[in-house]
């Protein structure tokens, strides 16, 4: 069985018919505008390839959008519904400062999110400025793995240079006990994020939607960018399967990942073994 | 003359498949209280189409077999690329083909109240982008 750990619980049509203004969020503020499914699609698409369970990640732009996307009790509403096949990730803006710092405990302790997720250009905080360290440092403590958006936003409504991985080698090696994800390989700036993971034994990517062509093309690009040597002697157990659900589907996802041209063993491992490490699990 | 309108839903399991949606548009006649006219079903999406076959399961995957095997699904499609209008990669651009080739509607009589059918056909969705929820219009021409 796998695990998919990049969720956005956007578009579900459940959140959306309770809360109408979450549609309008998902087109101003995070530039997604297909139409809701029921979260029975979205479990539908992990059968279909088997994807035992998905980690759901909110984004809170509270102080640059005025929206959170979904909020942080919603993703844990669904979690209790649905124990066994999703995982919820906290996500808080750390432009709030201390109310950042309070949500996020109150995330962990009452609404049992295990792991934070950032997007620095949406929320327009700096990444490695003093805001978001206290926020990795809360992190740390409370044993939350961080998944951070990296690489290219297309929207130029946003700073894509808080999307670049580099900088976040600064984190790593500041925070060596907090597990930190760039997302999306970190695409274009490629070997940027796999510098990052190379230099620190903290450090995650995940096959998220490159915005690289289709699910095929994309999935295909990771093994021309980076080599199959480096991929199964460097990252084999560092990189782990993300779709980037709904901006695209988990089975065209996994169908073009798990087809990668790579040893059996490393194409287990990230569809699996690498998520269940990076979310503390034994 | 009155025209109706319905709405009927359907829920895909399979990223390529037909679905029967006979009993369902049937249902939708008889909320419009039409008796004889004409029947217009038309998917209300550009990964869907409508038709009407055999009720045979072997067919069914026949004709979802044949339509991945005619449009494949690696080629280079110039649909496939950053889509603004969704905020996201278009990636489908053989189930848009594929649903154009069946086509979005079909035409059903009204008789007495009751679709006029053969024995054999059954009205189908075809879905060729799920698993998702469809929606679909039957409209209703006639007294």
């Amino acid at each position: 069985m796998s695990l998919d750990v990049h969720v956005h619980p956007l578009l579900v049509k459940e959140l959306t018919d309770n809360r109408p203004e979450l549609l309008k969020a998902a087109d101003k503020a995070f530039d997604l505008r297909t139409s809701p499914q029921p979260l029975s699609t979205l479990l539908r698409e992990m059968e279909l390839c088997e994807i035992d369970r998905a980690v759901l990640l909110p984004i809170n732009c509270r102080k640059s959008q005025n929206c959170e996307m979904p909020s942080n009790q919603e993703v844990a509403e669904i979690v209790k519904r649905n124990p066994r096949r999703f995982v919820g990730f906290a996500s808080v803006d750390p432009n709030t400062k201390e109310d950042a710092l309070r949500e996020l405990r109150q995330s962990h302790d009452q609404l049992g999110l295990i792991g934070l997720k950032l997007n620095p250009a949406l929320q327009d905080f700096d990444p490695t400025g003093s805001a978001a360290l206290e926020v990795y440092r809360e992190a740390e403590r409370l044993e939350m793995p961080i998944l951070i958006h990296t690489g290219i936003t297309f929207s130029n409504r946003f700073p894509v240079k808080y999307n670049q991985p580099l900088p976040l080698d600064d984190v790593a090696r500041k925070f060596p006990k907090l597990r930190i994800c760039l997302a999306h390989l970190g695409w274009p700036w490629v070997w940027d994020a796999v510098t990052v993971v190379i230099r620190n034994p903290n450090v995650y990517l995940d096959t998220a939607g490159s915005f690289a062509g289709t699910p095929v093309e994309s999935a295909r690009q990771i093994t021309s960018l980076v080599s199959i040597r480096v991929i199964e002697n460097v990252l084999a157990d560092r990189l782990m399967f993300g779709s980037d659900y709904p901006r695209i589907e988990i089975n065209k996802m996994y169908a073009a990942v798990s087809g990668l041209p790579l040893r059996k063993d490393v194409l287990e491992a990230i569809l699996e073994r690498n998520a269940r490490t990076f979310l503390g699990e034994p | 003359m009155r025209f109706v309108v319905e709405k009927i839903f359907v829920k895909s399991e399979q990223s390529t498949e037909l679905i029967r949606i006979t009993d369902q548009v049937r249902r939708a006649v008889e909320m419009s209280g039409l008796k004889n006219g004409i029947i217009n079903v038309f998917t209300l999406h550009t990964t869907t189409a409508v038709t009407i076959n055999e009720n045979d399961p072997k067919l069914e995957e026949d004709i979802a077999r044949f339509m991945v095997k005619t449009v494949p699904e690696d080629d280079s499609y110039g649909h496939h690329r950053f889509y603004r209008r969704d905020g996201r990669m278009a990636v489908n651009a053989y189930s848009h083909i594929r649903a154009s080739l069946l086509g979005s509607n079909v035409t059903i009589p009204l008789q007495g109240g009751e679709m006029v059918l053969g024995a054999r056909q059954n009205i189908y969705l075809a879905e060729f982008d799920g698993p998702q929820t469809r929606g679909l219009a039957v409209q209703i021409m006639g007294e």
